[in-house]
């Protein structure tokens, strides 16, 4: 090794200088999946200014946090191609705090929302509205799951819920319905 | 001469590609061109990425490739082959190989070659992956290298493994049956 030791450390260097990066990286990912994505970086500036060449849809978006305060997201332009939890990360600015399942599911549990996070049995639940039944659906999938269309309109509602109970409607008062089939 | 080792190289590939089939980014493909491009000239190396993924990309059980990560995943494998062929020229790597091989040093060397040639695809692919899917290059990079980082190191890890192991191995047994090695043997 001694006519080629400049040669051969290079190569750790490098080798050892990529690993660092790529756990580097794997970190970062790691901590946004679970929700702790800056507002300014990059995965979340991604999510914030969508995808070139897309066609794009208009969506309503709801967050009721549970103690009389709902806030409405109203005629959001965001690419065809985005889901639920896109559309959730770009609303919120990325403050959502979640748990992700890799693959094979890839999927992200929401477990807080604009810093408000769950506890005992309050949690976060997800509601489609089912413009023939004019009804809210809770919605049987994950937030993933559900893609996108023309004047969809979502609900996160901030409530009491267990396996044998559907938590609380998006709107008190407003009808609920099993499915939107 | 060339078409046939081209031929047989390819073959290897599709067969330990299909074989591997259910364990993601873990392929001896990229070594096997390695070999064919550091044994027997960039030429057949090349040649052999390419016909590789012209087979692999458009039947596989997992779908066909669009063309532009056709075009990316093509271009990266011939990264392989350009890092055989540029390897087999090296002076550290003619040494070792008519020193009498010595295991270690064989396997450190083609190791770290595997593992960088390996990052270097990774890089290149996932770049591929979200260049029309973001609105600038430096988003595409970014992202790409960030969400395909779970894949990278699982393909990094297992490359720089098949390099420190298969690679020494299947020279040795050339240079033993006395193939090739016209750029090492020099």
């Amino acid at each position: 090794m001694q006519p080629h030791r400049l040669f051969y450390l290079i190569l750790v260097v490098a080798t050892l200088a990529i690993a660092s990066a790529q756990v580097g990286a794997y970190y970062y990912l790691d901590r946004s999946n679970n929700g702790v994505t800056s507002g300014s970086s990059a995965l979340c500036n991604y999510l914030t200014t969508g995808s070139s060449g897309s066609s794009e849809i208009v969506v309503n978006t709801l967050i009721n946090y549970g103690n009389g305060t709902i806030k409405w997201y109203n005629q959001t332009t965001v690419p065809s191609s985005w889901n639920a939890y896109a559309l959730t990360m770009y609303v919120t600015k990325c403050d959502v705090q979640t748990r992700y399942y890799g693959p094979p599911l890839d999927e992200h549990f929401i477990t807080g929302i604009n810093g408000l996070n769950e506890h005992g049995s309050l949690s976060w639940s997800l509601w489609t509205f089912c413009p023939d039944q004019h009804a809210w659906s809770y919605s049987k999938v994950g937030v993933d799951l559900i893609h996108l269309t023309n004047g969809n309109m979502l609900a996160w509602v901030y409530g009491t819920s267990s396996s044998a109970n559907t938590p609380p409607a998006p709107i008190p008062g407003e009808e609920t319905v099993v499915s939107c089939e | 001469m060339k078409v046939a080792l081209i031929a047989v190289f390819t073959a290897l590939s599709l067969g330990t590609n299909y074989a591997m089939i259910d364990i993601p980014n873990v392929k001896l493909m990229d070594a096997l061109v390695f070999i064919a491009a550091f044994l027997f000239g960039l030429q057949v190396g090349l040649g052999s990425a390419v016909s590789t993924w012209a087979i692999y990309g458009f039947l596989n059980p997992y779908g066909q490739a669009d063309l532009t990560t056709f075009f990316f995943v093509t271009l990266g494998e011939c990264l392989y082959a350009v890092s055989g062929g540029l390897l087999s020229r090296a002076s550290a790597a003619r040494d070792i190989i008519n020193e009498g091989l010595r295991y270690r040093r064989v396997s450190l060397l083609f190791g770290l070659i595997g593992f960088q040639a390996t990052f270097a695809y990774d890089l290149l692919t996932n770049f591929g992956t979200w260049l029309f899917r973001t609105s600038s290059l430096y988003q595409a990079f970014i992202i790409g290298m960030i969400t395909g980082v779970p894949f990278a190191i699982l393909h990094e890890a297992s490359n720089l493994v098949f390099f420190a192991t298969v690679v020494p191995l299947a020279i040795a047994a050339s240079k033993r049956l006395g193939l090739a090695l016209a750029e090492t043997a020099r």
